[in-house]
């Protein structure tokens, strides 16, 4: 997996004004900000049709849509 | 049986019949809150007066006739993360902004059910932590053993009602933070649908997956807490406009013939032994009772949990990084790191995730849910860790073991379901344990349904921690 050196995470948080990360937590963030896009990553992979057409605000009609009978 | 051993819905019904009054429960609560809050700090505060008048008012109302509902006269407490007009929520942190001037939907419906709010709860910090811990309101303990997390991020929900101090209480849930206090502690805990339940005036951790939760100790307070909440609220335009079934008649239906899935992949993987016979015990009652238990293939299991992080994170930043920015120092480190981990996630990733995720919502319907009615899995696949074993500076193993607490929860947070914990039996170290039961959206029903079969067939919902115990072990 590839890695987020701690260096451009303190870079990052100083752009945002975050003066307080330092590098120990820099290596934290960098550590779970890589998790999570791999993860993203990976499933972008799988086959998503119309995936780029979709609205995030899509996401409760798309549960309404597939409730079941409601008892 | 002895007014702390009932659940919700028998203290309704004995008030109701006026075989006991709301002072007599509220006072039983308090004297219970008295003995065990120095053993768990399950509270932030307790509002005593407040609620001893207000259990006046529901006796007086119901002598001459009236009631407000299922939850008249009934004390709760909840998280303390859910606004009251001119209180200030102490979201479990120091750096927590000003009181809000108005009331949480939630509470105003419980208010309006009858429902008496006997204090308010600790809580992660800012919600964001899995185990308890709180280095500004104190650690939140496990009844069962104090020395044990009572997980968070609503620790004091689990504590609270699983001490019988309150017989009901909401909480929020976004990777798990109803269901897992719920498993450690013995008690029911729902995750509903996003959008079933109104988040309006609940303090935002993550605005597309949070969603408030239900701790109780049986499917059918769980019921009536959903059915008192539940449907939809102008002032939230992410809840849902479908129909709130009748959850307390769906609980007397038959699971006969309902298929229940169990994982091939993943979710039974890493679970300890004496978890995995828990669950092989529950599974085998649902068979007992007539459920057809079938092998199901989880898509994108292993993806889920840190999906879903992919909001969370970049959401909390987008919350906390101006509080960040002048008061980080008011933040415990740890939940500091967790706040900010956002501010590196990168802007088309974000909406990556976000785009998936109605994608993936569908394709995990279609292949889980054309196999199975329900699925049931763990909540948490290994017994329940102390405080010392997950605490910051602890052993080297406690980022794994802070890791594995939400392995089972967090996807299902990212996929909006409906998912509830359902007690199950204990761990060889004397605490509980569970099993998880997912449905496809708005099944709340079918989930009580199944779970209280279950409870009918079992008694793991009528015990009950011995606060002796509790003390020889408290600090």
């Amino acid at each position: 997996m590839s890695k987020l050196d701690a260096t451009t995470v303190l870079q990052l948080a100083r752009l945002q004004q975050q003066e307080w990360v330092d590098e120990a937590t820099a290596q934290r963030i960098a550590a779970g900000v890589v998790a999570a896009i791999a993860a993203v990553m990976a499933s972008l992979h799988e086959p998503t049709p119309g995936l780029l057409t979709r609205d995030p605000a899509d996401f409760l009609p798309a549960l309404e849509a597939l409730a079941g009978e409601l008892e | 049986m002895m007014l702390p051993d009932w659940t919700l819905t028998e203290a309704a019904a004995a008030i109701a019949a006026r075989h006991v009054s709301s002072r007599e429960v509220v006072e039983g609560c308090l004297a219970r809150v008295s003995q065990w809050q120095p053993a768990v700090n399950a509270f932030v505060t307790v509002m005593a007066e407040q609620a001893l008048a207000t259990a006046d008012h529901a006796d007086a109302e119901l002598a001459t006739g009236r009631s407000r509902g299922l939850l008249h006269g009934v004390p709760l407490a909840h998280k303390d993360m859910f606004h009251r007009a001119g209180r200030a929520a102490t979201m479990g942190s120091r750096a927590a902004p000003p009181p809000s001037d108005a009331t949480s939907t939630v509470l105003a419906r419980l208010d309006a059910a009858g429902a008496i709010e006997l204090g308010t709860l600790n809580m992660c910090e800012f919600a964001l932590g899995p185990t308890g811990h709180n280095a500004f309101l104190g650690d939140c303990r496990n009844p069962w053993n104090t020395d044990h997390i009572a997980c968070g991020s609503s620790s004091g929900g689990g504590a609270a009602v699983a001490a019988r101090l309150v017989f009901g209480s909401f909480g929020s849930d976004t990777g798990g933070s109803v269901r897992l206090p719920a498993s450690v502690t013995g008690l029911y805990g729902l995750k509903p649908t996003n959008g079933r339940v109104t988040r309006t005036g609940m303090m935002p951790l993550s605005h597309s997956v949070d969603v408030p939760g239900i701790l109780a100790r049986s499917a059918g307070d769980i019921a009536a807490l959903l059915q008192v909440t539940a449907g939809h609220d102008p002032t939230d335009a992410r809840t849902s406009r479908l129909p709130v079934p009748d959850y307390m008649r769906a609980l007397e239906s038959s699971i006969a013939g309902l298929r229940v899935g169990i994982p091939d992949n993943y979710f039974l993987e890493r679970v300890a032994p004496d978890v995995e016979r828990a669950l092989e015990d529950s599974r085998r009652v649902l068979a007992s009772l007539g459920a057809q238990l079938v092998g199901v293939r989880v898509p994108y299991a292993e993806h889920l949990t840190e999906l879903s992080r992919a909001l969370v994170y970049a959401e909390a930043a987008g919350v906390h990084g101006p509080w960040l920015r002048d008061r980080a120092a008011d933040y415990a480190p740890q939940v500091r790191v967790r706040a900010a981990t956002g501010l590196a996630i990168p802007a088309p990733v974000y909406l990556q995730a976000q785009q998936l995720r109605p994608v993936l919502l569908e394709g995990f319907v279609r292949e889980v849910f054309g196999a199975c009615d329900v699925l049931h899995l763990p909540t948490l696949g290994i017994p329940v860790p102390t405080l010392a074993e997950t605490d910051v500076g602890g052993a080297a193993a406690m980022w794994e073991k802070i890791a594995l607490l939400v392995r089972c929860t967090a996807g299902f947070n990212y996929l909006g379901l409906p998912a509830l914990s359902v007690p199950c039996g204990f761990t060889e170290n004397g605490l509980p344990t569970s099993f998880q039961l997912v449905g496809r959206p708005f099944s709340e029903a079918t989930l009580l349904r199944v779970a209280q079969a279950h409870e009918s067939a079992t008694d793991w919902h009528r015990r009950s921690p011995v606060l002796r115990n509790a003390q020889e072990s408290a600090r």
